[in-house]
């Protein structure tokens, strides 16, 4: 157990390592740069802000301390919104996405496991097939095409809803369609993973004799069985935030949600070097910490899972 | 049952498979109707027409296009599917320019005329002839009354019934007339030999598309439906989709084909190779796996910009990382049969073991991630392209990026330019992923 965690705690970093160079390099090895405007600006001008940004500095020199920035925690200024640093912009953003994913993410198990349920309790019935179908359903419709029709259906038509746009935690009706539309894949997967994890752990043994110790069947289900059935779901809560983060791309665009997402989207297109960077490896931070959460876990809920 | 091969014995479980066989068939369709795009169409994908922006699906109209130009000698330029001899008739309404305004002052028991000309402001006039222009006079009080058939001059008194009692200034506003024109030409091998413009001949005629109500052919009506409506810009929606599922299949099919390569590849290597290398080989993927690499694939995309090289590299060096375990753990399992021993005795190379014994071996589990990649792929490829990423061919765009387009035009009854995209495209992501589903249980039975 002892390696097993050390072993998720040092790869840890070596992942961010990868993600910051790769990135980092990839950045500089594209043509174009933050400067380079429609409107070519004067040499001068440009040199003093290269100077200004360290962006003269032999490439090593630059990637080098932008690591040593970033360790510190402090991703720089923003190239683009000048008056603005990283950490602002982020620290602005950031909580609109990261309430988004939690009501997504809340969402998701509720109905997931709900659905998971179910399919394993009523195995092979009408009611285990139409909960399958449904998340077939939720797994292959990409999020840009449920978001906009969930809009049309009840923003437009039946007019229940705000169509897009947010105005922070205190008008939670606009966040109701786009959590759903970034919960529906969740939801879907966590249905099948808790479906197949239960489904097994009903066959064991343990769960044969507490029902021949004459258990009830909810006491099975929900005492003796759930625990086991939702390792694979708690596997792949770590994979899950990587998913939401992209997802929430393509929801913040949709519903006009003034998240990091959406910011990420416009840094990209506006060649804001810091801002990218630092996007991505907090991004990646949040995926890497969310993975090794969710392995620390599983550690914890099975035994077994160290030794291997 | 045990006479049959593994191959027969798992397309016997899968044709039981009612699911997976649906999903078969929608694909197969899909692809077929994709490839078959030009044939299908109405028209190109690319062919606007202004005058036709945004039109419920079923839309009909003469079949013309934007601007069209009927020359002696030449081929004619207007619709695609004329015939190389025949008699070609079309009738346009023409109504020249915009309405003209002259304004009528009278000063001192005289008028002066003048012509508002929107660019150059008052033109002077010393006449005006009513009798050729079909005008309207425009009074204080509102009303308007058709003008008098007259001739008017500068500095004559105003004829009767020009103004109304007491009135110093009148406008006139002369409404434009439809003015038909039929033209008739005669093509013979592919050129127009004869060329008359409402009976007389003429050697050039040139046509906007908007204001043409018929075509014939040989007495036929030539009209192009819209089965599926038109886009912002009058550009026919089948077209658009059909044609655009060719680049998100494409896409789809040939990152697959990628992720496949390198997957394989790496992942036979490494178990094949085993012991320290493996141990290496595998915590490079462990690390690849928990970077979050749509990230990468923007930056990307952004920075070289958007070239189907550019997204099948970055879309199959994405989807590797699973294939390269599930073949190791293959390879891992098959490395020590008996077969693989034999070969291993009788002194056959390592590289002709891994890719004659080996591989063929995996092709089961391949084949199903594969299937399965195909969607995710195309999905991630619509996800870039949703977000301004994606890849244009001749103006082409794929299916993300019409559903983007789609919802930029999202209101309660301008459904279509969203609605049919996104259904072909969940259509056929759901296919594939049944096919998926339903071959990776035929081929592995004990799964179920």
């Amino acid at each position: 157990m002892g390696s097993y965690v050390l072993r998720r705690l040092l790869m840890a970093p070596v992942v961010l390592l990868v993600l910051a160079t790769l990135s980092f390099f990839l950045m500089h090895a594209t043509p174009g740069g933050p400067f380079d405007a429609e409107k070519q600006p004067d040499p001068v001008v440009k040199q003093a802000l290269m100077a200004k940004y360290g962006q003269d500095q032999p490439l090593g020199v630059q990637y080098v301390r932008w690591l040593g920035q970033m360790a510190r925690g402090d991703f720089g200024p923003s190239m683009k919104q000048r008056a603005r640093t990283v950490n602002e912009i982020i620290g602005h953003t950031l909580p609109v996405s990261l309430l988004l994913g939690a009501v997504a993410l809340v969402l998701a198990l509720g109905v997931g496991l709900a659905l998971g349920i179910i399919g394993a309790v009523r195995a092979d019935t009408l009611w285990d097939r139409s909960a399958m179908v449904l998340s077939t359903l939720g797994l292959g419709i990409p999020p840009f095409v449920v978001g906009p029709i969930l809009a049309l259906i009840f923003a437009m038509y039946l007019g229940w809803l705000p169509v897009a746009e947010y105005y922070g935690p205190a008008h939670p009706a606009y966040l109701v369609l786009p959590a759903a539309t970034l919960a529906i894949p969740f939801a879907a997967r966590i249905a099948r993973l808790s479906r197949a994890g239960l489904l097994e752990v009903l066959r064991s043994d343990h769960v044969r004799t507490a029902r021949a110790k004459g258990a009830s069947e909810v006491a099975v289900v929900l005492k003796h069985a759930l625990p086991a059935g939702m390792l694979p779901v708690v596997g792949f809560l770590g994979p899950a935030t990587a998913y939401l983060l992209t997802g929430s791309l393509v929801v913040e665009k949709i519903f006009a949600i003034p998240g990091l997402g959406r910011e990420f989207v416009e840094s990209v297109t506006n060649r804001d070097y810091t801002l990218v960077m630092g996007t991505v490896v907090l991004y990646g931070a949040v995926v890497v910490v969310c993975n090794l959460a969710a392995d620390l876990l599983l550690g914890v809920i099975d035994p077994r899972v160290g030794r291997s | 049952m045990s006479t049959q091969g593994p191959w027969s014995e798992a397309w016997t479980r899968l044709r039981r498979d009612w699911i997976a066989m649906s999903g078969l068939i929608v694909a197969t369709a899909m692809v077929a109707a994709v490839v078959a795009a030009p044939w299908l169409s109405p028209c190109a994908p690319t062919e606007q027409r202004h005058w036709l922006g945004a039109m419920p699906p079923g839309i009909t109209h003469p079949d013309c296009r934007e601007i069209d130009a009927l020359a002696l000698g030449q081929p004619p330029e207007l619709s695609t599917r004329l015939p190389r001899d025949g008699h070609l008739r079309v009738l346009t309404e023409t109504s020249d320019g915009g309405a003209h305004h002259y304004r009528v002052v009278v000063r001192r028991g005289v008028m002066q005329l003048s012509e508002e000309d929107p660019e150059l402001g008052a033109q002077r006039l010393d006449t005006l002839d009513l009798a050729t222009i079909a005008a309207e006079v425009e009074h204080r009080e509102g009303h308007a009354t058709p003008a008098p058939r007259l001739l008017l001059k500068s500095g004559d008194p105003p004829p009767e019934g020009l103004l109304d009692p007491g009135e110093a200034v009148a406008i006139l506003r002369s409404t434009p007339t439809p003015h038909a024109v039929s033209i008739e030409a005669t093509l013979s091998g592919g050129a127009i030999t004869a060329l008359r413009l409402d009976g007389a001949d003429s050697p050039r005629i040139s046509l906007r598309g908007e204001d043409i109500r018929r075509v014939e052919v040989d007495g036929r009506e030539l009209r192009l439906r819209h089965w599926l409506g038109t886009d912002v810009e009058g550009r026919d929606l089948l077209a658009r989709i059909l044609f655009g599922g060719r680049i998100s299949l494409m896409v789809g099919a040939v990152a697959t084909l990628v992720s496949l390569v390198i997957g394989v590849a790496y992942g036979a290597i490494s178990g094949y190779s085993g012991g320290r290398t493996d141990r290496t080989m595998m915590s490079a993927v462990d690390v690849l796996y928990a970077v979050p690499f749509m990230f990468l694939v923007i930056i990307l995309l952004v920075y070289c910009g958007s070239s189907f090289l550019v997204l099948f590299a970055a879309l199959g060096a994405v989807q590797w990382l699973t294939m390269a375990r599930i073949v190791r753990g293959q390879v891992l399992s098959l490395r020590h049969r008996e077969f693989v021993l034999a070969a291993v005795s009788s002194g056959v190379s390592h590289s002709r073991i891994l890719f004659r014994h080996l591989i063929p071996n995996c092709i089961g589990p391949v084949i199903v991630y594969g299937t399965l990649t195909v969607p995710m792929v195309i999905m991630e490829e619509s996800f870039l392209a949703f977000i301004g990423l994606g890849v244009q061919q001749n103006g082409v765009d794929s299916w993300g990026a019409l559903i983007q387009q789609g919802h930029a035009q999202l209101t309660p009854d301008r459904t279509w330019m969203l609605v049919y995209p996104a259904l072909a495209m969940a259509g056929t992501l759901l296919a594939i992923n049944c096919l998926g589903e339903g071959l990776r249980d035929a081929l592995d039975p004990r799964r179920r």
